[in-house]
């Protein structure tokens, strides 16, 4: 039937259907359509897209469930905690969508993090700290000047003490000169070590030269600097020497280096402050006195004296000058590298007294040290120079004694006419003449060396004296150089000594040539005077025989006359060879004497040497024998000073102890009366006390009794003031119960009273009267309302027509019992009941109330069997209450004092 | 079950049950009624109401069981609850 076609109505009787006429129509209802319609829609709904559009609708109404139940959660935490106890998994969504995405869990990365920043602020802070003192073997100067200067401020600090105290040299050279590792020092050593070893004299192996090359083999990549640092140090030193020595001509054939030093000087001039004020002292000292001594000496002076003189001064002055500006520089290195390692180690804080002391102590050890370099770096370098010039002197004098043999022994071959040999006269003299001007040259040279010799000996001879009034004690290698010193003027002199005869022999050679030539020339003169043309060794012709008898006449005549002659010559000669021979004696003589003075010069010269010698090892043992003693003796008075300091300690403490004791018994024995004294006193108030206190014991007891049992009835009238609604306001007695248990003691009375006490009132507690009567209100509804039910129960309908009387039943308010009028079981019903109970309520009557309720039947009295079970509870709480109260009361009255 | 039920309210809550057991066997009926009309009844009305007509009486029939008897005893399901779970 719901299939119907549509059909059109004649009239026209709702909305929808033709035109909108003026009467109120209501909208056509095709009920039977609507059905199809519905149904076609349902069907067409489910067919065409339709379950699309309910997934989409499902998932939005889901979606803004969900949505809003997270907004609200965002806003309630409490809706959230409710969420999350209720829904699987909404903890978690929540915490996710709600917490700003999932939180990390904490590695610990942070705590690293931190830590790494703070060790690499740390390791910042050490590089800059430590930067200037670590090596860094880098190519830039500044840090080679740092390095270098705290290598000096290190070998200084390491040379003075160790020149301190007079050790055995070897630990000092192998202290200083022992290679480090840096590598810069290892540069830096062998000047050191030079240096040193010249402070300590004890002569290097190989002789250095003055600029100190620094060794290639070891380093080549830092010997360019170093050497540079080297140049320019000496250029430093070079041109000091310039300006002290500037009455003498710079020798401009001195040295390569010394040019390249200028050049270098020139060059870097800023940088020479810095070097010089830090260099080493013993180095600069050294340095400066090398290149001031391999200047050559003036070619001027040339005699002895002067020579004596200059060289004297000139070492002196030079000496004074260059232990001036050692000390200068030995200051301010000094100065420089103290200050220093103060200044990069405590910056803040101003150098301290002992350190100054300290440091003008080192002051002075590097002046001596200054001193003694200088003098000894001296004394060797000329000791050097003289060596070399007095051997070259020897062998320049042997030479020219050697060029005079010759030449005297050219001379007389020569002159010999009868072997003339392989060469012709002329020949000879040429030869003579040569031997003639090499011996010239040989003299000469002889000369000049020995000169210069000479002058060098007495230079190291002033030198040394000087040294040795410097030096505080002779040193060892000064009297070695002494012995040279000797050795070497002694060869020098014998020498000269050769030189000298072989030029005597060469004179008397002469001597005897001019004679011979003078012979000639006369018998020449009187054969020309004779034969005038006839020429000597001009055998021209046949001469006439008158000639030749004159000639031979005069032969004979001057044979004769040369006979006389000869015969008074030989006289003459023989006078004159004896005066010869004593003037010979005596010079000899005078030589042996001169030999023998050289001889003893040299001699006392050895024993003097030998003699310091002696006493200088006398000082050493002396003094080192004297240091064991002192320290033996210093031992023995340490010991001794033990000794009587430990006896004095123990008579101290002894008689303290005594001291003590008796202090002690006098104080006791004055605390101990004492003490009886308070003790007697403090037993009678003891006594008395004790006394008073059983009274008050017994009173206090009371009193906790009672205000038990006052709180235990105070609670049940009150229960739980703090609760929200009358049903939670049940408070467990058993505290309270208790507490009146321990005060009540012993007393089987209380005993019993509180075991009256119900259990589920111990434990559940009970309802004050107040929630008693706000429950029953609702008990009464109930009540009423399945007032006609029974206890078997009843059909739907039954409670239904129950509930209808209830409704129409009116409470007319709250029926009072009348007094004294006794009341019929059987006439009470539900509904009078409740009023009676409900008055007796109002009136604060809950037993009576309860006993009104009891007598309720049926299913009104299933309903209320709780409300009277609490309310029994409550009473019997009461009472036991009450009757516990009284009897506390009781009991307190009598001990209320 | 954490608290105990007060003797006042415990038509209350027998009242509660009913109406609600009632309502679940009219709709489980209405439910059914449905499927019924569409699948086998081309989409009469009659099952319906059927339906839901058989749901109501069951649930009467149940209440007025319940209170007709209320001695007897209504059991739940109690979840086995280990230890250490909420």
């Amino acid at each position: 039937m719901w299939r119907a076609s549509r059909r059109v109505p004649s009239r026209i009787k709702c909305l929808g259907q033709g035109r909108p006429t003026s009467r109120a129509q209501q909208p056509c209802r095709n009920y039977a359509e609507e059905g199809a319609d519905k149904s076609a829609k349902a069907a067409q709904a489910s067919s065409s897209g339709g379950v699309g559009r309910t997934i989409l609708t499902a998932t939005l109404a889901v979606g803004a469930g969900v949505g809003g139940l997270t907004v609200y959660a965002k806003t309630s935490p409490e809706f959230r905690k409710t969420l999350e106890g209720n829904i699987p998994y909404a903890r978690e969504y929540l915490g996710a969508v709600l917490d700003r995405g999932p939180k990390m869990p904490d590695l610990g990365l942070g705590g690293v993090v931190d830590k790494a920043k703070d060790m690499v602020g740390m390791g910042k802070k050490k590089e800059e700290q430590l930067g200037s003192f670590l090596p860094k073997l880098s190519k830039s100067k500044a840090d080679e000047e740092e390095k270098q200067r705290k290598a000096a401020a290190d070998t200084a600090a390491q040379a003075v003490p160790a020149a301190a105290d007079h050790r055995p040299l070897p630990v000092e050279e192998s202290e200083v000169a022992t290679p480090t590792d840096d590598k810069p020092r290892e540069i830096l050593a062998e000047p050191i070590a030079f240096g040193v070893s010249a402070i300590m004299g004890r002569p290097q192996s190989t002789p250095k030269k003055p600029v100190p090359e620094p060794p290639p083999a070891q380093l080549p990549d830092e010997k360019p600097p170093a050497a540079e640092k080297m140049e320019q140090s000496t250029a430093e030193a070079v041109a000091f020497a310039v300006s002290v020595g500037t009455d003498e001509p710079m020798p401009v054939a001195a040295k390569e280096p010394s040019a390249a030093h200028k050049e270098s000087a020139t060059k870097r001039p800023a940088k020479e402050k810095k070097p010089v004020g830090v260099e080493k002292p013993e180095e600069t000292a050294a340095a400066a006195i090398a290149a001031s001594m391999d200047e050559p000496l003036p070619p001027e002076s040339k005699s002895e004296p002067k020579a004596k003189k200059k060289a004297e001064d000139k070492p002196a002055t030079k000496k004074k000058a260059l232990k001036e500006k050692a000390e200068d520089t030995a200051a301010a290195a000094v100065a420089a590298a103290l200050d220093q390692p103060f200044a990069t180690e405590a910056r803040e804080t101003p150098m301290r007294t002992p350190e100054e002391v300290q440091a003008k102590l080192l002051e002075k050890e590097i002046d001596d040290l200054a001193d003694r370099a200088a003098t000894l770096a001296i004394i060797q370098h000329e000791l050097q120079d003289l060596k070399r010039t007095a051997t070259s002197a020897i062998h320049a004098q042997e030479e020219a004694a050697h060029a005079t043999k010759m030449h005297s022994e050219q001379i007389k071959h020569a002159m010999d006419e009868d072997t003339s040999g392989p060469l012709g006269k002329e020949e000879q003299w040429q030869a003579v003449t040569g031997a003639k001007e090499a011996q010239v040259d040989a003299l000469k040279q002889a000369e000049a060396t020995a000169a210069a010799a000479r002058e060098n000996l007495e230079k190291v001879r002033a030198v040394i004296k000087q040294g040795k009034s410097s030096l505080s004690e002779p040193d060892q290698e000064i009297l070695s150089a002494e012995e040279e010193l000797g050795k070497l003027a002694y060869e020098l002199e014998t020498a000269v000594g050769k030189v000298s005869k072989a030029q005597a022999d060469a004179q008397v050679m002469q001597e005897y040539q001019a004679l011979v030539e003078q012979g000639r020339k006369q018998f020449k003169k009187e054969l020309e005077s004779i034969m005038p043309d006839v020429k000597l060794g001009g055998w021209r012709g046949k001469l006439s025989e008158d000639e030749l008898n004159s000639l031979i006449a005069h032969a004979h005549r001057r044979i004769e006359q040369l006979q006389s002659q000869l015969a008074e010559q030989q006289l003459l000669e023989k006078s004159r060879m004896d005066d010869a021979l004593a003037r010979q004696r005596t010079e000899d003589e005078k030589e042996t004497l001169a030999l023998l003075s050289r001889e003893l010069e040299r001699q006392k010269r050895e024993l003097a040497l030998a003699q310091d010698l002696r006493i200088a090892q006398a000082r050493d043992q002396y003094e080192a024998e004297m240091r064991t003693q002192l320290r033996r003796q210093a031992g023995a008075h340490s010991e001794h000073l033990q000794d009587v300091l430990r006896v004095q300690e123990q008579e101290l403490s002894s008689k303290h102890q005594a001291e003590m004791h008796d202090a002690l018994m006098d104080e006791r024995d004055r605390y101990q009366v004492k003490l009886n004294e308070a003790m007697a006193r403090l037993r009678g108030v003891e006594a008395a006390i004790e006394g008073r206190a059983d009274i008050e014991r017994e009173a206090r007891k009371a009193q906790e009794l009672l205000i038990a049992c006052e709180t235990l009835k105070r609670l049940i009238n009150t229960g739980n003031e703090e609760a929200a609604s009358w049903e939670e306001r049940r408070i467990p007695l058993s505290r309270e119960v208790n507490t009146v248990k321990e005060a009540a003691g012993d007393s089987k009375f209380f005993q019993t009273l509180l075991g009256s006490v119900p259990q589920q009132a111990m434990e559940a507690g009970v309802f004050p009267e107040d929630s008693l009567r706000q429950r029953f209100l609702r008990v009464k509804r109930v009540c009423r309302r399945v007032a006609m039910i029974d206890e078997t129960g009843g059909t739907l309908f039954q409670f239904f027509v129950s509930y209808l009387q209830s409704l129409l039943l009116v409470d007319a308010g709250r029926r009072s019992l009348p007094p004294g009028k006794e009341v019929d079981p059987k006439k009470l019903d539900t509904f009078t009941l409740l009023s009676y109970a409900e008055h007796s309520l109002e009136n604060g009557d809950l037993e009576q109330a309860a006993r009104f309720m009891n007598q309720l039947k049926g299913e009104p009295r299933k309903v209320a069997s709780d409300w009277l079970e609490e309310a029994r509870l409550t009473l019997e709480a009461r009472q036991a209450a009450q009757a516990l109260a009284a009897a506390a009361a009781a009991v307190g009255l009598g001990n209320l004092v | 079950m954490a608290a105990e039920v007060r003797s006042e309210d415990e038509l209350g809550k027998k009242w509660d049950r009913c109406l609600a057991d009632t309502i679940v066997k009219m709709g489980g009926g209405l439910a059914v009624g449905v499927v019924f009309s569409v699948f086998l009844f081309k989409r009469r009305p009659w099952p319906v109401a059927f339906g839901t007509g058989v749901g109501l009486g069951m649930g009467y029939s149940n209440c007025q069981h319940d209170f007709r008897n209320p001695n007897l005893l209504h059991g739940t399901f109690v979840k086995k609850i280990e230890k250490g779970e909420k």
